[in-house]
């Protein structure tokens, strides 16, 4: 009721009633006040900070009264604990006030120290979100009490206290990560940063690395993979302080794993590999490369290891080492039998054979990464002898996404040698796509259907893969049949699973993608299903990948795609002006207006005035910049009307002979260049905004001429394009130089 | 924190296949239209910047 009426004013006197009810002299009952802590605790927990940060006193006041040592109910004490968890987040001003914030911190230090593991528990969960809240007021506690206090939880033999002492690590790494990356930017741009890293972790880490070992030692069994426990949190712990401390944490953990790695006991064995695993990234590759050469023979005997956990954790470890230190996975001294132990790893249990599967697509990546080759395609890799066995055992695989996703890696990192398989490949999908569409009567079961929707988006997905390597002439003699299977998969999924259809979709758009104008003879019989794509608005992404394939249909298409463009144009601004199709669809749309206008030219005429208005509707558009999320959307929806507007300039221009066509948009241009200006100013604008603005501008320039020089003139566009010619990225940075050049021709033509 | 625990970041679930597809299109939108102010994209390292 509170969290209902507080926010409206409805129930002012509530906090102070709450509050008396905990302070009141004499005490009330130990009932009424724990009953009032979790009261207040909910109210916190629930309610919108900025509603409470005007009785935040008030509120700290009771739930301090509540958690003080002397106060000797440990059901008050518990609420108390748990409701000032939820108030942090507004007592800010508490904590930037000196005297209130030792007081809490106190309070909080002497809360971890109870007898009670509960409260135990929940005043170290304090510890750590005042740790993520109020990091730059922790120096003064950290040495004398939150070192030792958490050091002392992470030893500790019950779960829940250990957990929140090794969180609370985790968040300092976490915290210092962020903080070394404001370092770096403020340093780029030549300012101090705003806030800066105090090295907790550095200076804790031979102090936390024996005790997070320890901790890896501790695995269970038979564990549940949803279980979370101190074993596994100590493995992220180590993860996130090879990431924070870098070079420094290699000294501190090799002794362990040399002293381990053989062990006649599992845990230590797998403990010692975990270690190993977990600090991969972070120190300087060239550091851990010698390493990770001299341990490859060690752990390829690992991965055959008797316990199951060994070999998860040794895939895991190679799967890292084949994705961050591609270039040590992949030596010749050992390649040949790394490949044929990870192909037999594939028979594995399934959480080994997915660790395999995911080295198996790092390599491949690798493999491809290393050749060098001035083609676009190298003739032969270090794959090549082991492609035809690795992709053959994927597809026996049983876990199967894993392994898919394998296989479209290979197939995608294929090099030319490799290229019948690659073919034989696309063969063996399309008949398993077959044999799964006939499967579809069968099905009774929701988790019957769950699996063969699943598999058809893989299959799907792994066709996808081998068109886009197979070469046009070879895709041209099987695309009938991939059409025809496609639309069947469409038809029986319609109103079914949004995920196959969109992965079919997206499939439809790389042989639209491959085929270019031959697509054209798909256009009839599969016009109702891209309308259909196009109304679905309940599955957004069925829409969006709808969306998408309109602009790719355009751009194979280009004039022929021009008898569609009544319905199609229809259904988009539909869509447009439905409040219930998601948002982000809409940027996408705007997008697409560009490649129509850019694929029909001057039929475009047509639609012209109706696209014009709803882009600058689409302009205009406002949004909370308190959310990050909404700032974001916000560029996107932009970049979609200036992708608009240079589909529709460019297409109206077409090859520069039609100055009726163009003369159209003369109207509008003054809007253009104000709406540029707009973003701008606006000082959230991305970077892609920049390069897509730049862009257009210069094709005004282009179009229009001398008559706009004027209008590109201002301070702001001016600013605007030298913030796009001082881009770090390539592209923003040539079309800002294009535009400018373009303005600079008109300006003194000789 | 459950998520980190042995991640493999290596991921082409359809969320991933989703974003690829948005940048591939994306990237022959811009393409397209590089082609028309022909700047091509092989050319782009002979343009002088500031």
């Amino acid at each position: 009721i509170a969290c209902a009426e507080l926010p409206h004013n409805q129930w002012p006197g509530i906090i102070a009633h709450l509050a008396g009810n905990v302070t009141a002299m004499p005490a009330r009952t130990e009932a009424v006040k724990e009953a009032t802590l979790e009261a207040i605790g909910y109210i916190c927990q629930d309610m919108d900070p900025q509603h409470l940060q005007s009785e935040a006193n008030r509120i700290l006041t009771a739930i301090v009264q509540g958690m003080r040592k002397e106060e000797q109910s440990i059901p008050v004490k518990l609420a108390a604990t748990n409701a000032l968890l939820n108030s942090l987040e507004f007592t800010k001003a508490n904590f930037d006030s000196d005297s209130e914030r030792h007081f809490i911190m106190q309070v909080v230090c002497e809360a971890t120290q109870c007898e009670e593991h509960q409260v135990k528990v929940a005043a170290l969960q304090n510890l750590v979100k005042i740790m993520s809240l109020y990091y730059q007021y922790m120096e003064s506690y950290m040495g004398p009490a939150l070192f030792a206090i958490t050091l002392e939880a992470m030893k500790s033999d019950v779960d829940e206290v250990a957990l929140q002492g090794i969180e609370f690590w985790s968040t300092v790494c976490d915290e210092e990560v962020d903080l070394a990356i404001e370092a770096s930017e403020a340093m780029e741009q030549g300012r101090p940063p705003e806030h800066t890293s105090k090295f907790y972790a550095k200076g804790a880490l031979q102090y936390l690395v024996p005790i997070l070992m320890h901790t890896l030692t501790k695995q269970e069994e038979f564990d549940d993979d949803d279980d979370w426990n101190p074993c596994k949190a100590a493995g992220v712990c180590l993860m996130l302080l090879a990431t924070c401390c870098e070079d420094d944490v290699v000294k501190p953990v090799l002794p362990f794993i040399q002293e381990h790695i053989k062990s006649t006991d599992w845990r230590f064995r797998d403990a010692a590999v975990m270690t190993f695993g977990s600090i991969l990234e972070g120190p300087d590759p060239t550091t851990l490369k010698p390493m990770v050469v001299a341990a490859m023979p060690m752990l390829i005997e690992l991965l055959k290891d008797p316990s199951v956990v060994v070999r998860d954790t040794t895939a895991w470890t190679v799967g890292r080492v084949c994705e961050l230190l591609p270039e040590a996975a992949i030596n010749e001294s050992y390649l040949v039998l790394l490949l044929t132990t990870l192909v037999e790893g594939l028979d594995a249990e399934p959480r080994v054979s997915a660790n395999v599967c995911w080295a198996f697509s790092s390599l491949a990546e690798a493999a491809y990464d290393a050749t060098e080759t001035t083609e676009d395609e190298p003739a032969t890799y270090c794959l090549s002898s082991s492609f035809e066995v690795i992709v053959s055992k994927l597809l026996e695989t049983t876990d199967r996404s894993a392994a898919y996703e394998a296989l479209m890696e290979l197939v995608k990192n294929s090099a030319k040698d490799c290229y019948v398989i690659v073919q034989k490949t696309s063969l063996i999908v399309m008949d398993r796509l077959q044999r799964v569409l006939q499967l579809e009567a069968a099905v009774q079961t929701s988790s019957d259907r769950a699996q063969i929707n699943d598999l058809q988006s893989l299959l799907c997905a792994s066709l996808q893969a081998c068109l886009r390597r197979m070469r046009p002439e070879d895709t041209r003699q099987i695309a009938d049949r991939v059409m025809t299977m496609i639309i069947e998969m469409l038809n029986v999924s319609k109103g079914r699973s949004g995920g196959v259809q969109e992965d079919a979709l997206m499939a439809v758009g790389t042989l639209v993608e491959v085929l270019g104008t031959e697509f054209m003879k798909y256009m009839e019989a599969f016009k109702p299903y891209l309308a259909l794509g196009l109304g679905n608005h309940a599955e957004y992404q069925v829409c969006l990948a709808a969306v998408g394939l309109v602009g790719d249909i355009c751009r194979a298409l280009s004039t022929q795609v021009a008898p569609y463009c009544n319905d199609i144009m229809q259904l988009l601004l539909e869509n447009l002006a439905n409040d219930s199709v998601h948002r982000s669809v809409k940027p996408q749309i705007l997008s697409v207006f560009g490649d129509i206008a850019l694929a029909i030219g001057a039929e475009f005429k047509t639609y012209l005035e109706v696209v014009l208005s709803t882009l600058q509707q689409a302009s205009q558009a406002q949004v909370d910049k308190s959310d990050y999320d909404m700032i974001d959307y916000l560029n996107e929806l932009r970049e979609g009307c200036l992708e608009a507007y240079t589909g529709i300039v460019q297409g109206l221009k077409g090859d520069g002979n039609n100055i009726t066509d163009i003369a159209m948009l003369q109207p509008h241009v003054a809007y253009i260049i104000k709406f540029i200006e707009h973003i701008a100013k606006d000082e959230d604008h991305s970077d892609s905004n920049v390069c897509c603005g730049s862009g257009l501008l210069g094709d005004l320039v282009t179009a229009f001429g001398n008559d706009i020089i004027p209008l590109v003139e201002t301070q702001t566009i001016q600013d605007f394009l030298q913030e796009g010619r001082r881009s770090k990225t390539a592209k923003t940075k040539t079309l800002a130089t294009w535009a400018t050049k373009e303005i600079r021709k008109l300006k003194s033509p000789w | 924190r459950l998520a980190q625990y042995k991640a493999k970041s290596h991921d082409l679930a359809q969320s991933e296949r989703r974003r690829q597809m948005l940048d591939r299109q994306k990237k022959q939108r811009q393409d397209v239209a590089n082609l028309a102010r022909r700047l091509a994209e092989n050319d782009w390292e002979n343009w002088s910047t500031e």
